[in-house]
């Protein structure tokens, strides 16, 4: 080459090569979705907070010991709780935040193909009637996806804008002693960021399922009943595999409930509740799996909502929708019939037959709660009104950009 | 392989170079094109092996058919050509068009139309194009007669074979052909890998960056709703940029890597948001695929040989063609028209000027400020429909922009967002250089060489070189999030 064009290509080789090392080497030791664990550095657990993320989420899969595997929504990942003893086997929590159906199936199918699985609890988050939420775009991105390119994922890991705004805030809070709710196993704690669970959260969590509720161009990605079947016939796939399934409906606010009734979503609830049980139970016997309903009008459902300016925050629920893992603990001890006192009420087993008349059971609980707590009812008037959503994260409370 | 992928560029390509080089040091020029053909069939067959066999079946069959029309005469060289053409645009039509087809002949059949949406092989358009004309120009007696796999090469040369530049065998084969290829210059690399970067940061910096405005008003407007005034203005504006950058840095992208190995493609580019008239903006944009439908498409109709209302029908027939080539779907069937429709009236009012004695031999500065801005404005809307996924879309957009829901300036976050980044790179687009006018020392591109521009033109040194690489740094972050280049769909 001649004298500076070969200069020239040189220096930009050597500058790019260089810096590419350093950003890479930096991304691998910081490791900020626990991808690698080849260095660790215990100084800098508490702090990592891409934890929930789907990419952080797939890794734990792959590297920890998940006997027990709890996946479902935003509610599960804050509610249930791995390192329960009543697991009696090392538990991750696998729930992610916005999952729908789609993805569900997409996670599922990953995990039953892991062989150290024996336990799976879903949470389905049967109230929403989540069939028609699109796949999240970090899912293509995690290894939950099978078509998961792997040198993509690895040059996304160490020389990614992701990954490296993740190494960066993981020194930042660092220094700053700010320290992630998240944990290596998946559970989400908010008390650690010191979150409020007062009536702006509950008002926040509201505005936002109101917020969904009235979305008029919701992307559907498929048919409801056959995702549902779908989600059946793995379960038939993960019992066939040695491994147990539970399926769990988590307890929420009964403002949240009202809210369904207020918009006209309870009728979907209800449909999407049978059309489940159908695809689960053969032709008449019992359901394959158990299926644990803690939807209630009462006990810790009805819990007040505290004063605006109120200094007392609320002792079960962070907000409308996400219950604390108090109350997840209850469930977990319900479900694995272990012995503790229970302030919540007993959860329903159901079955394609019970529908009705737990329907009606819900119908008599309303009418009690109703006569007991209408006036809260003016916090659904209230968060429906024009103050916009604030788009906030919910495990930490702050707005984003 | 995406050229805007980790695969591609921390791997594919750096191994291919070393090969290439290693090749050439141990082996000669023989050899190191060998490896050049095996690499590009690796970097096709990286997407889907099975269609590497569609590919080289195609690339056979018209180099077997090039060396019949060769021999042949008369009458059945006619025929033979007409068969060679009629196999190409068969297979492509079957893999690109039959699915519309059978939507659009439905209702008439009494079917629903499904069943013959297929997976369209990457880059078919393009070399079916590119086969074609070396086709003709075979029937022509125009093209030397040399071997399959300097043939081969120019097919598969994998910086151009999925979207592009659509080069003319007369200008790569030579360079492709151990023997007539001209040893690479010296400084092709490090020009090569300036061009690359630069490429690579208007796809991943630039055109990533702008779409986030334009894809959600397009997709609502898709959905039924009706968007305001600057909501669709900043969305067709937003694309226009998107797809400039894109398609312009995957084209930078291929000039660059081909320039790697010392091989020069065409440009594709000349600043087509500078045009000052419609017949100018199809002089600099998608410069070779013009080039194309000009020569074998336009000229064989009849060209401007038989009046000027002939012509006018010729330009139509040509332009349609041309849009469909972009898609199956009559949205860029109509962008076709439309743009027709623009060269027919820019012809139709030349022709008036001349007739009535005011075409000036040179345009003053408002003249041309004028013809910029009236062909901008034309281009921005033409892009709406070739946008737009139905025709009830491009009209919700299109109806936002001339004021059907009022004139409303939506002081909003997301819109004065969305300026501050489309200003600035609507300034770039109508004032700066261009990549061949900046790197024009370095004469990037086959000949025309552009003028070279007067500020910012490239020179290589060491500082320059610490620059680039922070710059390509900077792409490989953004990669994590990139997307495929538009021009891959067509």
């Amino acid at each position: 080459m001649a004298g500076p064009a070969r200069r020239h290509a040189r220096v930009f080789i050597a500058v790019l090569v260089a810096l590419l090392a350093v950003l890479g080497a930096c991304n691998f030791l910081l490791d900020p979705f626990l991808a690698y664990r080849v260095v660790a550095i215990d100084a800098l657990r508490p702090y990592r907070d891409k934890l929930h993320s789907r990419i952080a989420k797939a890794e734990i899969l792959g590297h920890e010991d998940c006997q027990v595997v709890i996946l479902g929504t935003s509610r599960a990942q804050i509610a249930l709780d791995p390192d329960h003893p009543a697991w009696g086997a090392p538990a991750c929590n696998l729930a992610l935040t916005g999952m729908g159906v789609p993805e569900l199936l997409g996670v599922l199918e990953r995990v039953i193909r892991e062989p150290e699985v024996r336990e799976l609890v879903i949470a389905l988050d049967i109230h929403s009637s989540a069939g028609d939420a699109a796949l999240h775009e970090d899912f293509a991105r995690s290894r939950f996806d099978d078509r998961l390119q792997l040198v993509e994922y690895h040059g996304g890991l160490l020389f990614g804008e992701d990954a490296t705004r993740a190494s960066l805030g993981l020194v930042s809070d660092f220094f700053r002693g700010r320290v992630s709710p998240y944990s290596e196993r998946g559970f989400t704690n908010p008390a650690l960021r010191g979150r409020p669970a007062d009536r702006e959260s509950f008002l926040w969590a509201l505005e936002r399922t109101i917020g969904a509720l009235r979305a008029p161009l919701r992307e559907r990605s498929g048919d409801e009943t056959a995702l549902l079947s779908r989600l059946a016939a793995d379960i038939r796939t993960a019992q066939a595999r040695g491994i147990a399934v539970t399926l769990v409906i988590l307890p929420v606010h009964a403002i949240f409930l009202e809210t369904l009734q207020r918009f006209g979503k309870w009728p979907n609830r209800e449909r999407a509740r049978e059309t489940f049980m159908r695809s689960l139970t053969p032709e008449g016997g019992e359901p394959l799996v158990p299926v644990w309903d803690f939807t209630s009008y009462l006990g810790p459902a009805a819990e007040g909502v505290p004063a605006a300016g109120a200094a007392r925050e609320m002792r079960w629920h962070w907000d409308a929708v996400h219950v604390k893992r108090e109350l997840g603990d209850e469930v977990i001890a319900q479900i694995r019939s272990a012995a503790m006192p229970s302030h919540l009420s007993p959860g329903v087993r159901l079955t394609l037959d019970s529908l009705g008349a737990e329907s009606e059971r819900l119908h008599q609980e309303r009418e009690d709660y109703l006569r007991a707590h209408g006036a809260e009812l003016a916090l659904i008037d209230e968060a429906s009104g024009d103050g916009g959503l604030l788009d906030k994260d919910f495990a930490t409370g702050e707005k984003q950009p | 392989m995406l050229f805007n992928s980790y695969v591609f560029l921390l791997i594919f390509l750096p191994v291919c170079v070393l090969g290439f080089r290693a090749a050439m040091r141990q082996g000669g020029v023989q050899l190191s094109l060998s490896w050049l053909l095996a690499c590009s069939l690796f970097f096709y067959g990286w997407w889907d092996p099975r269609y590497v066999l569609l590919l080289l079946a195609s690339i056979g069959a018209n180099f077997a058919a090039a060396q019949l029309l060769r021999r042949a005469s008369g009458r059945p060289r006619k025929a033979l050509l007409a068969a060679g053409i009629a196999g190409n645009l068969g297979l492509l039509g079957y893999f690109k068009y039959a699915g519309f087809f059978a939507r659009t002949l439905a209702p008439v059949l009494g079917t629903d139309g499904s069943g013959w949406d297929l997976v369209l092989p990457l880059g078919i358009s393009f070399f079916t194009f590119q086969q074609i004309a070396y086709l003709v120009d075979t029937s022509r007696g125009n093209t030397p007669a040399r071997g399959l796999f300097p043939y081969a090469l120019f097919i598969t040369f994998f910086p151009h074979l999925i979207a592009g530049p659509i080069t003319h065998h007369g200008e790569l084969m030579p360079q492709l052909d151990a023997r007539t290829r001209e040893r690479a210059r010296a400084a092709d690399f490090s020009l090569g890998l300036a061009i690359l970067v630069v490429g690579l940061v208007k796809k991943v910096i630039l055109a990533d960056s702008v779409a986030r405005y334009a894809s959600p008003t397009f997709a609502a407007a898709e959905l039924g709703a009706s968007p305001s005034f600057a909501e669709g203005w900043l969305a067709a504006l937003a694309y226009t940029l998107q797809l400039y950058f894109d398609f312009s840095g995957y084209s930078d992208m291929a000039i660059g890597l081909a320039l790697l190995f010392g091989v020069r493609l065409p440009a594709n580019f000349d600043s087509p948001y500078k045009a000052v008239s419609i017949v100018d903006f199809w002089r600099r944009w998608h410069i070779t695929l013009s080039r194309f439908l000009r020569e074998y498409l336009y000229i064989p109709l009849g060209g401007n040989r038989r009046g000027p209302v002939r012509r006018y029908a010729y330009l139509m027939i040509t332009m349609l063609l041309g849009g469909l080539w972009h898609g199956a779907g009559w949205t860029f069937v109509a962008w076709g028209g439309l743009h027709g429709a623009m060269l027919v009236t820019n012809h139709a009012w030349r022709a008036l000027r001349h007739r009535l004695g005011v075409a000036a031999a040179a345009p003053g500065s408002w003249r041309l400020a004028a013809g910029r801005a009236l062909t901008f404005v034309c281009v921005v809307a033409a892009w709406v429909l070739f946008r737009s996924h139905s025709w009830d879309g491009a009209t919700r957009i299109l109806g936002a922009m001339a004021g059907q829901n009022g004139f409303e300036l939506a002081d909003s976050f997301e819109t004065s967002r969305a300026l501050r980044l489309i200003a600035p790179l609507l300034l770039v687009v109508w004032l700066a250089p261009n990549t061949q006018q900046i790197f024009a020392s370095g004469k990037p591109v086959l000949d025309p060489q552009p003028a070279p521009a007067r500020l910012l033109l490239w020179r290589p040194t060491p500082l320059g070189a610490s620059g680039l690489a922070i710059v390509a740094v900077l792409v490989l972050l953004g990669i994590s999030s990139a997307s495929e280049f538009l021009y891959y769909q067509f």
